[in-house]
């Protein structure tokens, strides 16, 4: 803006130029160049900037909230599980840790849903990092959130007699699509819709998940891990997917 | 410094319908302050937000300083101060720290915004509820802190959505006069369905109605229209229904010796010895919009 104005000021004050065409034609450059120079000013330092701010205005509140229903997992888990080993253990600890894992991925709804909630969509779509920049820097705070919470609670059971595989399947295979439809519906709904669809769907996801963990246990067929890294790796190209379409398009228009 | 926009159109896909909320809608904005009237539902917020970079147009393109705004990507909202017409907060923010928050998304450094945030407070008389929570705030407070917010960045582009809705008469008028006071060397957009909130102090008014830009004009310009048309009488109550069914009526007043001053949009002639006042806004704004009968 600085530059436009000097470039205005140098222009006007050249009225001795012969040629009007030309003037013009270096009045049309300049606009240009400045048009391109704004274009680059979408730096990642800039998003850096915007992530260092926020830690201070919701980072610490989220992660705060995730804490305490970490706290409250984990008290249930304590509660239900350590009088009464090893009767109901086993088979009862993996759809607990499945439970866990949708509640995790849960726990951004609220945040998600804060600035909707509270009519400041609107008016932080009008300043420079959009809504969109901003629920980018707030998803790279729940994702650490959801990250720690996970890496808590499968060191809380690792002591129990789980296998790797399993306690992989029950915290991460339901986090992962759970996160990823709360992505897809976010992005694709109104905040209204948003909330109670999320919730139904993570309660699908959590009697859904059950019923697999049931079939493996009947079956006694081991769980392949192989098998659902391939779906993991396509619930994380989905989520990069996400990602970009809300930071490079104007899919934020519909949540106004 | 100057926004123009060209052939603007904005349609939302409602079911099968297809809804114009702004219509091919050409202006050409420069400094000063500018009225965008309307009654509620013309299409003045989804024009205000298209301005604002907040919806793409679906026909048409925005343009600043000649430069589409497509273009100018971030820097664009730099030069912009948008006060919406639902004016949000998180509640668990005091003033200055939500003065703080916006700073930091319209990527102020830090010194930068303490500073200006200090200098607005006491522009706006709100250095005395610095540490209180907005919502603890009265109304014409609240008012304060978005106009707060909103030039923040010291905006070469303000644009206020319904900013005088809920402030008693004492607030309006002196959130008027802040206004006029911005206004030096910026654009500064005002949308209302209340007529004399820009009938003083706006530059140049532009009338929305059905998502079009019916007049645009200095106040002056678009009153004189309404030479000829507007006139006032005293007639008796008893006659009133009658009269209402007949002519506009804009303004009444039961008079001290029973009878009552009529103000009316129509001809000289519709009611016996009626004669001609002086135009306002209002009455065209009445003439554009005329009141539905029940």
């Amino acid at each position: 803006m600085k530059h436009q104005k000097q470039w205005n000021s140098f222009f006007a004050l050249e009225k001795n130029v012969p040629y009007t065409s030309h003037l013009q034609y270096t009045k049309e450059l300049s606009q240009i160049c400045w048009a391109s120079s704004a274009g680059k000013r979408k730096t990642s330092s800039a998003f850096g900037t915007l992530v260092k701010k926020q830690f201070r205005f919701m980072a610490w509140k989220l992660w705060f909230f995730q804490g305490m229903i970490l706290a409250v997992l984990c008290a249930v888990f304590f509660c239900l599980f350590e009088n009464d080993y090893p009767n109901w253990f086993t088979a009862a600890l993996p759809k607990f840790l499945c439970c866990c894992s949708v509640t995790v991925a849960m726990s951004s709804i609220p945040l998600l849903k804060r600035a909707a909630r509270f009519q400041m969509m609107e008016l932080e779509q009008s300043t420079r990092f959009s809504v969109s920049g901003i629920l980018a820097a707030q998803l790279l705070f729940i994702g650490i959130g959801d990250l720690s919470m996970l890496a808590v609670l499968a060191l809380t059971v690792i002591r129990y007699e789980l296998t790797g595989s399993v306690v992989f399947f029950a915290l991460v295979v339901p986090f992962m699509t759970t996160a990823v439809t709360c992505m897809m519906l976010w992005i694709r709904t109104t905040p209204a819709i948003f909330g109670r669809m999320s919730i139904l769907f993570c309660i699908a996801t959590v009697l859904f998940m059950n019923r697999i963990l049931d079939w493996y246990r009947d079956s006694k067929e081991t769980v392949r891990i192989g098998y659902w890294c391939i779906y993991l790796l396509a619930c994380l190209c989905i989520l990069y997917h996400e990602y970009r379409r809300l930071r490079f398009t104007n899919c934020t228009e519909k949540m106004l | 410094m100057e926004i123009t926009l060209e052939h603007v159109s904005k349609h939302f896909k409602d079911r099968k319908n297809i809804k114009k909320a702004v219509d091919d809608v050409s202006l050409h904005l420069t400094p000063g302050v500018w009225g965008l009237l309307g009654a509620n539902g013309s299409g003045k917020t989804t024009l205000m937000r298209m301005i604002c970079g907040i919806m793409k147009p679906s026909t048409g393109r925005i343009c600043y300083d000649g430069v589409e705004t497509d273009n100018l990507g971030d820097s664009y909202r730099d030069i912009i101060g948008y006060l919406p017409q639902e004016f949000g907060f998180y509640p668990e923010f005091t003033v200055q720290q939500y003065l703080e928050y916006i700073s930091a998304l319209k990527g102020l450094a830090d010194r930068q915004a303490r500073q200006k945030i200090d200098e607005l407070l006491v522009q706006l008389s709100l250095e005395d509820v610095r540490r209180k929570r907005i919502i603890k705030l009265s109304g014409g407070m609240k008012r304060r802190v978005g106009i707060g917010q909103a030039l923040l960045n010291d905006p070469e582009f303000l644009v206020l959505d319904e900013p005088t809705s809920g402030l008693d008469p004492g607030e309006r008028v002196r959130f008027r006069n802040l206004l006029s006071e911005l206004a030096h060397d910026r654009i500064v957009l005002i949308s209302t369905h209340i007529v004399s909130d820009v009938e003083y102090i706006a530059t140049r008014n532009a009338i929305m109605k059905n998502g079009k830009i019916l007049q645009t004009g200095t106040t002056p310009e678009l009153v004189a229209q309404m030479e000829g048309k507007v006139f006032e009488a005293e007639i008796d109550p008893r006659q009133l229904a009658e009269w209402d069914h007949k002519v506009q009526i804009v303004n009444l007043r039961n008079e001290s010796d029973g009878s009552v001053s009529l103000r009316y949009l129509g001809n000289q002639n519709d009611i016996p010895n009626a004669f001609p006042a002086e135009p306002r806004l209002e009455d065209l704004y009445l003439e554009l919009f005329p009141k539905t009968r029940t």
